[in-house]
């Protein structure tokens, strides 16, 4: 029997799915971002529908409650993707202003800067 | 001929300044000097009104900043063989006329800021910030300024390239002293008029608890 939650997680998973592939059909990704996406979403179904499968690891590390387990989980995978998302934003921000400047000084009529080669 | 002085001007929506302030910054006929007018992805016709005043007007593509477009002008002019550069604002809160005394004071030394009166005319809010930040400053960096947020402020081109700045926004006032502390630049402040002209406009709050906490990671950055 499923308990509120599980139908939760599996609303939630489904939804996600049907997301994943919406946004793949306008080419926001490839295969590859579709698969794995995929597999993050059937992972979080199997996850909330059979929780014992992870109680091996929590027992290692001494989590007593499943949803412990997966608030813990969450935090650590959240950090992570704000983490990553904080990096490619600054990258972006960075070469958005380098690109930004180029096209000022182009328009102002300075010549862009040719690298010499060095001589083998 | 190589013009040692550069003003440069960020502009962003100011339409209704701009004309002024380049004019005012003319009147001042300072010798060897250029100005250069950065519109920081204006919508209004900042650019249009800037250009019929025939001189160099840098465009952003996009608003990126207040610092962004600073860096633009600061890049441009040391590119074109400035020796000098003043930063202005162009909302008409600066006096052009202080120009001389900041080419003046620059004599001898790698950077000369602009100190604002402390006038009624202030909002108390912009006192507040403005003075706790000045302590930060001045206890992270060892830089004692009376006014580290005014934006009026000139320097040699060498000191420029010391100090090279990455912040975009608002903190680039901030960001400056605490490189021209790190990099023990020599520094001087002059006393300047200010004409608070729009409320809305400028440092908010937000941007002041951003400096701040960017102050703290300066610090701690190497560079």
């Amino acid at each position: 029997m499923l308990f509120g939650v599980q139908i939760l997680i599996l609303l939630f998973g489904l939804v996600m799915i049907y997301f994943t592939f919406l946004y793949y059909k306008r080419s926001n990704y490839d295969k590859v971002g579709l698969v794995f996406w995929f597999l993050v979403w059937l992972g979080f179904i199997f996850l909330g529908m059979f929780p014992q499968t992870v109680y091996g690891i929590m027992e290692a590390l001494a989590i007593e409650r499943t949803a412990d387990f997966f608030y813990a989980g969450g935090m650590v995978v959240f950090s992570v993707v704000l983490f990553y998302m904080y990096n490619i934003t600054m990258k972006n921000q960075r070469q958005v202003e380098i690109l930004v400047r180029k096209l000022a000084f182009k328009d102002a009529g300075m010549k862009p800067k040719v690298r010499k080669q060095k001589k083998k | 001929m190589t013009q040692d002085t550069a003003v440069i001007i960020p502009a962003h929506n100011e339409q209704r300044h701009i004309k002024t302030v380049i004019r005012k910054v003319r009147q001042q006929k300072v010798k060897g000097c250029r100005i250069i007018v950065v519109d920081d992805g204006s919508t209004d016709r900042t650019y249009e009104i800037a250009k019929e005043e025939g001189l160099t007007v840098l465009r952003h593509a996009i608003n990126l900043g207040k610092g962004a477009a600073l860096k633009t002008g600061a890049d441009y002019s040391v590119k074109t063989g400035a020796k000098n550069l003043v930063f202005i604002d162009s909302d008409g809160q600066h006096m052009p006329e202080d120009i001389p005394r900041f080419l003046k004071a620059l004599h001898g030394t790698d950077i000369v800021f602009g100190s604002r009166t402390l006038s009624r005319k202030m909002p108390s809010i912009l006192k507040f910030g403005n003075s706790f930040i000045n302590k930060v400053n001045s206890l992270l960096f060892g830089i004692k300024l009376r006014d580290t947020q005014s934006g009026y402020r000139a320097m040699t081109s060498t000191a420029y390239r010391k100090i090279r700045w990455r912040s975009c926004g608002y903190s680039v006032e901030s960001e400056m002293v605490a490189n021209t502390g790190k990099k023990r630049l020599k520094y001087r402040e002059i006393t300047i008029k200010t004409i608070y002209s729009d409320r809305y406009k400028g440092t908010t709050v937000i941007d002041g608890i951003k400096i701040v906490l960017s102050m703290l990671w300066w610090k701690l950055s190497r560079r």
